[in-house]
């Protein structure tokens, strides 16, 4: 991965020669808009990471965005008076094709980060999952719009293994929040046959873990929100030695218990149609180049933090053929980063066609 | 001094007397009386008036004896001088040769100082190469270099297995090339249909507009009610709507068959650039593969080259020894050979010394019998001289014979002058007579005179005789001196004599030695030549062990000469990988700009 860090950071000069002579540097992003959070990542170095989510009164998105009471992030989960939108989700399902939201959180991210694309010349990458419809592409070039003096959407997966040198018989495994997604990824951009949509993913483990306390603690209060967080921090397939005690919530009180086994069950739930999407995928690949792509395996998104992910996966690849299963170092901007390489290698010819 | 010489020497003397005294001066013998009786009345006052007696035989014989063996002893002398001068003559000769003999003793001696000095620097020379060649023969032991030969057939065998690799590589290399070429070359074809589908798909689309305006026009036409009339003559509304159809159908029949191609042709890349790939991955595992083993020769190429530089050093070091040796043998050779000419030369000078040696002992026997004969005519001269003495003591005798002879003269005068007085008778007779004998007596008295005047002569002769004698003595003891100091000088001879005999031995010894030592040095000079011999076949085994160090080091530059084409063809390959990558990059960045600009539309 530091060869192709190396190559690529090589690279990067080839567009530095396009610089412009007027003094300001071309700003090139590569941003990862997922359904539960969203990451920024410049060619000034800075990185951004927030919650993709907004809370706003009223069913419109008011067209004042400097409304104080349109939160955006964690702010809009940590309330509970407004209801809480979370943009993508909204637009993944086909129930709003208003990008308004979207580009508010975005605006707002970048603000927060000091960077303002509008004050030169700007280009941006923007992750799409693989197998996303036309029309949410559609939405996200909308969204950004105006933000940026070019913008482009490129599958996530592939922005993974572009950002990390594995375009050649890889498959990424992208356990996000609502959806899992396999791809093949072989030099070039993977189609429609190359990828595989499963719809089992993050908040599934979340319903999971709930239901999973709910049966041992009938009177348990627990959120979503709550439950995505104890996942997030202590959330473990397999066997450890930490015990994870929370503080549960009941009707009218809370409760100190340990959910080492829900915890365990809920994330190990994704497993098998990790390892039946995993089997599937490399049962489509050429036989003599299955092998190959067997012991490339890389786990990225939210899930993949999830601890003793990879060696879970690769224990139970072991009774399928084997294989050879890694996470990534940083696995929240493990898209934006690939987004960014992407963007700033992108000829400029290409950016000035799309801003024919 | 034997009674025979004496006897010869009287018969000698007898003889003499008998064949040079006439009768008339012939001596009376003694004893005889009768007959000198007889003589005695021989001797007549006739005799006496005729002057006979003034003309002694004896004293004539005497005179002559004592001329005779004057000449004889001054002709002895002269002998005796003539020999002293060349026994002088021999002498400083002799003392000459000493003087180069002892020169030429001395300068042998130098010389022998010489040669003992040179023949321990020779030793002291060969026993610092003989330790240097063990040094050196302990310095290279077998052991390394039968590791070193290990060592090399190691790296060969390595080497053959990597050429072997090498080539592989080549081929692979070669196939990867070729592959690469028909890729591209498909990769163009592809690119030049997708071109062609694009150019053809641009006029499709435009035809589709076209037609989509006429299909508007007409359905406008129809709604209106207004007759649908075409350009084209002969066709009415559903020819035309037909026309059309069947094109646009065999224009998309065309456009399904186009794509179905481009998506074999791409499948069919794909399936190439995967075996491309997998090519590319068995390249990559060779390489890494070779670079393993380069990574693994590396430290033995690095232990080889300590090797070899510990080789080089120790070839170094022979070569000086070798150097050294070679000096060294060198000067000895010459040190021999000037050894060899001193020896010849000290033998010449050896067989010159003998030969002066014989020259003096010969002169010494000469000189020997020179004084022998010296000796036997000193003898002689003492013989003579006592035959001088006898025949003194005879003259003496004869003296004392003439006091007889006048007493009996006066005895007979006195019977004369008795005789006279007898005959004053016969004055008368005589007185004429008497004035004769007067006359006689006068002549007598003159005889007389003469006599005594031959007597003073005698006297003379006799103190000079004695004179002599005392000269004689005086010789005879410087004869004596001489031999005496002839005797020392013998004696100096004989000890100069037994000292050159001592120094032969000593020489002949010293030769000996020197015979030894020529000896020694031959062994030594056979050991060297030996050890020539052996450091000769060491350096040729090492200069076939430096040959082949030589041709692995070839080998090795070879080696290092392919590794860095190999490693140019890497980089090579690299760039055509990153031309590849960049390529397919750019493919890559165009279906992301394709599906940006259709999600844009």
């Amino acid at each position: 991965m530091e060869d192709s860090e190396q190559i690529q950071n090589g690279k990067q000069t080839e567009n530095e020669a396009n610089e412009p002579v007027d003094g300001q540097e071309t700003l090139y992003l590569g941003i990862d808009i997922g359904t539960y959070t969203i990451a920024v990542c410049t060619s000034e170095g800075a990185k951004i990471v927030e919650n993709c989510a907004v809370a706003y009164e009223g069913e419109e998105f008011p067209k004042d965005p400097e409304n104080p009471k349109v939160l955006f992030g964690k702010a809009a989960f940590e309330q509970t008076d407004l209801p809480v939108k979370e943009p993508v989700r909204e637009m993944m399902q086909g129930n709003s094709s208003d990008p308004g939201p979207l580009r508010y959180i975005l605006e707002q991210c970048l603000k927060s980060a000091g960077i303002k694309p509008e004050s030169g010349e700007s280009y941006a990458i923007i992750g799409v999952p693989a197998g996303a419809d036309t029309a949410y592409k559609q939405s996200i070039l909308e969204m950004a719009e105006g933000l940026f003096t070019g913008a482009m959407v490129a599958d996530e997966s592939f922005c993974v293994a572009y950002g990390n040198g594995l375009l050649e018989n890889s498959l990424i495994v992208d356990i996000g929040a609502s959806k899992l997604d396999i791809c093949h990824v072989n030099g070039n951009v993977p189609g429609e046959e190359d990828h595989m949509k499963i719809s089992f993913a993050g908040d599934n483990i979340d319903q999971e873990l709930i239901n999973l306390i709910k049966e041992k603690h009938e009177d348990s209060k627990l959120t979503k929100q709550l439950a995505r967080q104890w996942k997030e921090d202590h959330g473990y397939v397999g066997f450890s030695y930490v015990k994870c005690k929370v503080e549960l919530p009941l009707e009218d009180s809370s409760r100190d218990v340990s959910i080492n086994e829900e915890l365990r069950f809920a994330c190990e739930s994704v497993i098998p149609d990790v390892v039946s999407g995993l089997t599937k995928m490399i049962s489509d690949i050429q036989p003599d180049m299955r092998e190959l792509v067997r012991n490339n395996i890389y786990v990225c998104g939210g899930c993949s933090k999830i601890k003793n992910i990879d060696n879970f996966i690769e224990g139970e690849l072991k009774e399928l053929g084997g294989g050879k299963v890694s996470l990534f170092d940083d696995p929240d901007f493990v898209v934006a980063e690939g987004a960014r390489k992407l963007t700033e290698r992108m000829p400029r010819e290409f950016w000035a066609q799309m801003n024919v | 001094m034997s009674s025979l010489t004496w006897s010869k020497n009287e018969k000698k003397a007898n003889k003499n007397r008998k064949d040079f005294t006439p009768n008339i001066y012939r001596k009376p013998v003694k004893g005889n009386g009768e007959e000198g009786d007889e003589n005695g009345a021989t001797y007549s006052p006739e005799q006496a008036k005729n002057g006979s007696y003034r003309q002694n035989p004896r004293v004539k014989e005497l005179e002559y004896d004592l001329e005779n063996i004057k000449e004889k002893y001054e002709a002895e002398i002269r002998q005796y001088r003539e020999k002293e001068t060349v026994l002088a003559e021999v002498k400083a000769r002799y003392e000459s040769e000493m003087d180069e003999y002892r020169q030429k003793q001395d300068h042998l001696k130098k010389q022998m100082e010489e040669v003992t000095k040179r023949e321990k620097d020779l030793n002291r020379k060969c026993a610092l190469l003989k330790s240097a060649a063990s040094k050196v023969e302990d310095r290279i032991p077998d052991a390394e270099v039968n590791d070193l030969n290990e060592k090399r057939s190691a790296f060969e065998k390595e080497k053959s297995e990597l050429e072997a690799k090498f080539s592989e590589l080549k081929e692979s290399r070669t196939e990867y090339e070729k592959q690469l070429s028909a890729f591209e070359d498909n990769r163009s074809q592809l690119h030049n249909q997708q071109s062609v589908y694009e150019e053809e798909m641009q006029a499709y689309l435009e035809k589709k507009g076209e037609l989509d305006e006429k299909t508007r026009l007409l359905e406008e036409q129809l709604s209106s009610g207004e007759d649908i009339t075409l350009d084209i003559e002969g066709l009415n509304f559903s020819g035309a709507v037909e026309i059309v159809r069947s094109r646009y159908f065999s224009e998309l029949k065309e456009l399904n068959r186009k794509r179905a191609d481009l998506r074999t042709l791409r499948e069919e890349l794909d399936n190439e650039e995967a075996l491309l790939m997998a090519k590319n991955s068995g390249v990559e595992e060779i390489k890494a593969q070779i670079e393993n083993e380069f990574s693994k020769l590396k430290p033995r190429a690095s232990e080889l080259e300590d090797a070899t530089r510990e080789y080089e050093e120790k070839a170094k070091k022979h070569s000086e020894n070798e150097r050294m040796l070679t000096d060294i043998i060198s000067r000895y050779n010459a040190e021999y050979s000037l050894f060899k000419q001193k020896q010849s030369e000290l033998r010449e000078l050896k067989n010159i010394q003998e030969k002066q040696e014989y020259d003096l002992v010969r002169r010494k026997l000469a000189a020997f019998e020179s004084g022998k004969l010296l000796k036997s005519e000193v003898c002689r001269i003492n013989s003579l001289s006592e035959k001088l003495e006898e025949k003194v003591s005879e003259f003496e005798e004869n003296i004392a014979n003439y006091d007889t002879n006048r007493l009996s003269y006066e005895e007979k005068l006195r019977a004369h002058t008795e005789n006279e007085e007898k005959l004053r008778e016969a004055i008368s007779q005589y007185e004429s007579e008497l004035k004769v004998h007067e006359d006689k007596r006068s002549e007598l008295e003159n005889l007389k005179l003469s006599l005594s005047e031959s007597e003073d002569t005698l006297k003379e002769k006799q103190s000079e005789i004695d004179s002599h004698k005392k000269e004689l003595e005086i010789e005879k003891e410087g004869l004596l001196a001489h031999q005496k100091e002839v005797d020392v000088e013998r004696t100096e001879l004989e000890s100069e004599l037994e000292s050159i005999k001592s120094k032969r031995e000593n020489n002949e010894r010293l030769e000996k030695e020197l015979e030894s030592t020529s000896s020694e040095l031959e062994t030594q000079r056979r050991e060297l030549e030996e050890l020539l011999e052996t450091t000769r076949k060491d350096i040729g085994t090492q200069v076939t062990v430096h040959r082949q160090h030589l041709d692995i080091k070839k080998m090795s530059t070879k080696l290092e000469q392919q590794s860095v084409y190999i490693q140019t063809l890497k980089k090579s390959l690299e760039d055509m990988q990153k031309s590849v990558e960049n390529s397919q990059e750019y493919g890559v960045f165009a279906d992301i700009v394709k599906m940006n600009l259709e999600i844009r539309k």
